[in-house]
């Protein structure tokens, strides 16, 4: 009896509790309240971060009668404490959001509030700057759930090189994969003490040049993909990157650049990043996109860092990549997007938050160039990169002198692709994609790292696999979600 | 055992009740209450729903789980886990014992008070660091065996298309890594014996061995079965950290080094969610339940002391 | 009988046999060799630790500093009164748990372990259950920070690790030894429950507080999830949450730096896992000296005999 007695009272605190963690909807307020609204940000909190808010929210309660408090969310911890925030209903205002901290599932399961109705009210301002396309690739089930920021970036990759080296075997040009080639079996010929001359790591990036240098599209909208289409197939048909018809002959050629010592034969065990071993003269070059080249030469301005661009089709990634959400336990939605409206459109705002108090954390040059005073105390962009506008961002000085002119021949060649905007659901899909990743994971890496000892016999045992794994339903479902989304949103 | 026994128990032994009340309030609150989070494991979870609100996950209920069976390495995964668990057990403690009747039988304080101290220092080194040492030990271009092989006039070897070296690899190091820990326990249990018995052993003329044979293991004995029954009920867990940095993403490896831990961290990377997490949770629990319910009640019926419960 | 008590008072004879020496032998050997294993990676460890970062990262691990530097240290020891802070907390919270966690599990095992007690199995079966289910890290999250509501408060880092079963039933076995013909001649005197186990149990089960109270402080001084998870003030970072959170920010820092040009020096990093280590551990390894000589028999036995 008193057992009974007992479970029926811990079954009554599990109940209050299980309703209990039902969260309260957001109430509508009025704009003359003062509030406090909390943002979380994924990085690391600089030492000055206090001291530059004081100022912050100076303005911010003037202006709008409210205040700011930041929390951040470290790099070592934003896989466990970043989910968390959503799952624990705990209550704050605004949040950075990506696609890369699994933004459409979130979203899907009811994470964040709906803004389409509110942005146009509430963020007049920076909406004009707003392309169409960003609100589209934020759009899950039918409902805009992030604020992106509207920051061109461009889906090329290239070979990041050494300019004195180059010199010195008297290279000018790298213009596809075996001129890259050429480049490294100089360093491997030449130069022996780079003991990993394409900076390869754990996180490789060879099998995307070829896929993406095809023209392929990556059905995630990034690197890492398992699935991709080909935008100009009439049909948009969806397969496997281990299905591509050029898969075969790319893993022999990557087999024989791993043979010929580009990289390590431990690639998958190098955990380091591909910058840090350039910086530290481990690599000769690395395989990276615009932005990291221009931080890649601004930090050893002596080695002439110089860029080729590989794939001839690019797009402008996706805006998904940085934004901002409202959680739905916000007590104050319009409030924070009032406020991130201001961020984004008043340059005061924006420069604060973004780099500090000018003339304590950074200053400008005559072009516009910001130089960061002191990264002990304020890096620049902590978190930031949800609201970074085309018009406030700041170019570092030290950025290369042929930045415009390269980024001018990126624009040229850009093309639209709607499938930009295509956010995949494997939500009805989930074991079998979950097992095609551990697929991809244990077969996969081995062929596109070049260190498998049997091509033929790899790629069977990964197609066999994938078969067992349920490619073909992933491949069906997201078939369905491509072609649907190609009806409404295609020509 | 009914009511009135219960009373009558609670009334004979009224202090030691009371004397269980802290530790009893402490699990209540911060095990049992929690424990309503083993329903998420059946629930399609929805942030804006909670726990309570999500609906009930299709299959019915098991839809969460299906992922650990999708690729077939369901079983194989679960076979790998036990029998890492397994030889790292019999491994760590066999070495625990050996070194600890060492420890106490020798002679020398200083001595024993350094070794003890010394070989506690890998339980400080994390297994990030150690997975760092281990690329420095076995990687094919500089590592310090291959460096090694060619000082010796032998080839390069990549230990890392050998998936079933690595298994000497990992109970190796899980050894290193707890054998000072573990050890701690048996010296404790050691030097509890009764001089008395060792006296006894000496009268009857027992040499070195003899003593421990029949004096020092017997007495110890119920401290090795307690660590074993406990490590028994969690068979089915795995040091997820150990296999991570010892093994990383070196997919060659994972049919040899693949436990339940490993294989659910890489599925759900991207696209995973809480339920199929507490899925895979709640999938090693039960096995662990029913493993230690069974085992347990085998020891009960040779040694009813012996049993954990 | 009187040969045996002199016997006993007699100094003994160094009688070194012929199977003594190969126990030695062999024990001398073991020892050595996994003393050995153990200490060594550990020097390379503090090497390294003192090893420049561009140095390591070229050449990987040796046992002797091949480029000195300091850089990993003077980052860390940047904020020096975070240090201070973090070393004030994990001591408060170390001790305060291990003298309150060693309290009730002694407590609960010694009465889990009197075999006149009728409903021990069941009460440690109620224990046990939960090392094998687990309610997962949402709902206890959600369960600590919106019902207990102990967001940077030092009870979320105390309470979680204060009742670990597993110590329980080690203790448990420990306290098993003890005959209950001790206890039974003690409540003939009229000692209370209470009495009888502060103190008569407790002075007899020396050997298991020891190792049971060392390996709880092991886990508060390790703890660094617990800290992760409920604390965001900076003051109440325990010290390996504080190291965790400044290589994370080193770490952070050659990632910017790549990405937005900012000039960084040699920024440490494996030098920095290094020496986090070396300042964890070093209070252990000076304190655990003095823990081991309480790993000697409880009062003897045999004393209470007749």
């Amino acid at each position: 009896m008193k057992g009974i007695r007992l479970l029926a009272l811990l079954l009554i605190l599990c109940l209050t509790m299980g309703v209990a963690m039902i969260p309260a909807s957001a109430e509508t307020g009025d704009t003359s309240e003062f509030v406090t609204l909390t943002m979380y940000l994924v990085s690391e909190e600089p030492p000055r971060y206090e001291a530059m808010l004081e100022e912050f929210n100076a303005l911010a309660r003037e202006e709008l009668n409210c205040e700011l408090k930041v929390n951040f969310i470290g790099w070592g911890e934003f896989q466990t404490k970043y989910p968390l925030l959503f799952s624990s209903g705990e209550e704050f205002d605004l949040v950075y959001v990506a696609t890369w901290l699994d933004y459409a599932n979130l979203a899907h399961r009811g994470a964040f509030l709906p803004l389409e109705d509110l942005l146009p009210v509430y963020c007049e301002e920076s909406m004009k700057n707003q392309p169409e396309e960003a609100l589209l690739q934020a759009t899950i089930d039918g409902h805009v759930y992030a604020y992106t920021s509207n920051l061109k970036t461009y889906s090329a990759y290239g070979a990041i090189v050494r300019g004195d080296l180059m010199d010195k075997y008297g290279l000018t040009e790298i213009s596809n994969m075996e001129d890259y080639a050429v480049y490294l079996q100089a360093v491997v010929d030449n130069d022996p003490e780079f003991t990993n001359p394409a900076g390869g790591m754990n996180d490789i990036l060879f099998d995307e040049m070829y896929l993406f240098g095809a023209g392929l599209y990556p059905l995630s909208g990034s690197t890492g993909s398992i699935y991709y289409i080909d935008p100009d197939d009439p049909d948009h048909t969806v397969f496997a990157a281990h299905e591509w018809e050029g898969f075969r002959d790319m893993c022999v050629e990557l087999k024989s650049y791993a043979d010929a010592g580009y990289w390590p034969k431990s690639i998958l065990s190098v955990t380091d990043d591909a910058a840090t071993l350039l910086n530290q003269g481990i690599a000769a070059s690395r395989i990276h996109n615009f932005d990291s080249w221009v931080g890649a030469y601004t930090t050893n301005p002596d080695w002439d860092m110089r860029w080729f661009n590989l794939i001839p089709k690019i797009n402008y990634l996706s805006f998904m990549q940085d934004a901002m959400a409202v959680p739905v336990t916000s007590k104050n939605p319009e409030r924070a997007l009032m406020l991130l409206d201001k961020i984004r459109s008043d340059e005061r705002y924006y420069m604060l938050l973004t780099y500090g108090v000018e003339g304590v954390d950074y200053t400008l040059d005559e072009n516009n160039f910001i130089t960061t005073l002191d990264t002990d105390q304020f890096t620049s962009q902590p978190g930031t990169w949800g609201f970074r506008t085309d018009e406030f961002n700041k170019q570092a000085a030290g950025s290369p002198p042929t930045y415009y002119e390269e980024k001018e021949k990126l624009e040229a060649i850009v093309v639209p692709n709607i499938f930009r905007s295509f956010n995949l659901s494997t939500e009805p899909i989930k074991n079998e994609y979950a097992a095609m990743q551990n697929v991809y994971s244990q077969y996969y890496n081995t062929l596109a790292a070049g260190i498998t000892t049997d091509v033929d016999g790899d790629i069977a045992k990964l197609t066999k696999q994938a078969d067992i794994a349920g490619n073909d339903a992933c491949k069906a479902e997201l078939q369905l979600q491509v072609d649907a989304f190609y009806a409404e949103y295609g020509d | 055992m009914g009511k009135g026994t219960f009373r009558r128990e609670l009334r004979k032994n009224y202090p030691l009740f009371l004397m269980t009340t802290p530790a009893v309030v402490l699990v209540l609150l911060l095990s049992y209450i929690p424990m309503c989070g083993l329903l998420v494991a059946f629930k399609d979870y929805r942030f804006n729903l909670g726990i309570f609100g999500s609906e009930w996950a299709g299959y019915g209920g098991f839809e969460n789980f299906r992922f650990l069976f999708q690729s077939g390495k369901g079983w194989s995964i679960t076979f790998n886990t036990i029998a890492y668990n397994l030889v790292n057990l019999l491994t760590s403690q066999a070495l625990a014992i050996m070194v600890a009747i060492v420890i106490v039988e020798m002679r020398g304080k200083i001595f024993k008070r350094v070794s003890q101290s010394v070989i506690f220092l890998p339980f400080f080194i994390s297994w990030i660091i150690v997975g760092t040492f281990v690329y420095n030990l076995f990687n094919y271009e500089y590592g310090t065996l291959n460096s090694l092989r060619i000082a010796l006039g032998m080839e390069k070897i990549n230990l890392y298309v050998m998936p079933y070296a690595w298994v000497f690899i990992i109970v190796f190091f899980n050894s290193w890594k707890w054998v000072g820990y573990n050890s701690v326990i048996y010296i404790a249990a050691i030097t509890n014996v009764d001089s008395s018995c060792y006296e006894a052993a000496d009268i009857d003329g027992a040499n070195i061995w003899q003593r421990i044979r029949y004096v020092t293991l017997p007495a110890i004995r119920p401290t090795v079965i307690v660590i074993l029954l406990l490590n028994v009920g969690r068979i089915l867990r795995g040091d997820f950290q150990m296999f991570y940095q010892i093994v990383g993403m070196n997919g060659q490896l994972f049919d040899a080094t693949d436990v339940i831990d490993t294989y659910v961290f890489r599925s759900l990377i991207s696209g995973g969610d809480a339920g199929m997490t507490a899925a895979a949770t709640l999938y090693q629990s039960v096995l662990c339940f029913i493993i230690i319910t069974v085992v347990n009640a085998v020891v009960k019926k040779i040694e009813p002391d012996y049993a954990l419960f | 009988m009187e040969a045996n008590t002199t016997a006993i008072n007699k100094p003994v004879h160094i009688r070194i046999t012929a199977s003594q020496r190969v126990f030695y032998l062999l024990g001398y050997l073991l020892i050595i060799l996994v003393a050995l294993c153990c200490l060594l990676p550990f020097i390379m460890l503090i090497s390294a630790s003192f090893t420049s970062e561009s140095y390591i990262m070229r050449n990987g691990y040796g046992l002797w500093p091949a480029e000195f530097s300091t850089a990993a240290y003077t980052t860390l020891f940047k904020n020096g009164t975070d240090i201070l802070h973090a070393y004030g907390v994990s001591g408060f919270v170390t001790l305060a748990g291990t003298a309150a966690g060693l309290f009730i599990i002694s407590m609960t095992a010694y009465v889990i372990s009197r075999r006149d007690f009728r409903y021990r199995n069941q009460i440690t079966f109620f224990f046990y259950f939960t090392t094998l289910f687990n309610g997962g890290m949402i709902s206890t999250y959600i369960f600590f920070v919106r019902y207990l509501g102990l967001k940077d408060n030092l009870l979320a880092l105390i309470l979680p690790l204060l009742f670990n079963v597993f110590y329980l039933l080690i203790m448990r076995s420990f306290m098993q030894n003890i005959p209950a013909s001790i206890v039974e001649s003690a409540k003939i005197d009229g000692a209370g429950e209470f009495r009888i186990y502060r103190q008569l149990i407790l002075p007899l089960a020396k050997p298991g507080l020891a190792t049971i109270g060392l390996f709880i402080a092991l886990e508060y001084w390790n703890d660094w999830y617990n800290a992760m998870l409920y604390i965001n003030e900076r003051e109440l970072f325990p010290l390996q949450y504080l190291l965790y959170r400044t290589l994370s920010a080193s770490q952070s820092l050659s990632r910017i730096a790549s990405q937005t040009g900012i000039r960084v020096a040699d920024l440490p990093t494996q030098s920095l896992k290094m020496a986090m280590a070396v300042i964890a551990t070093g209070p252990i390894i000076l304190v655990y000296p003095f823990v081991q000589k309480y790993f000697v028999k409880g009062i003897t036995i045999g004393a209470v005999k007749g």
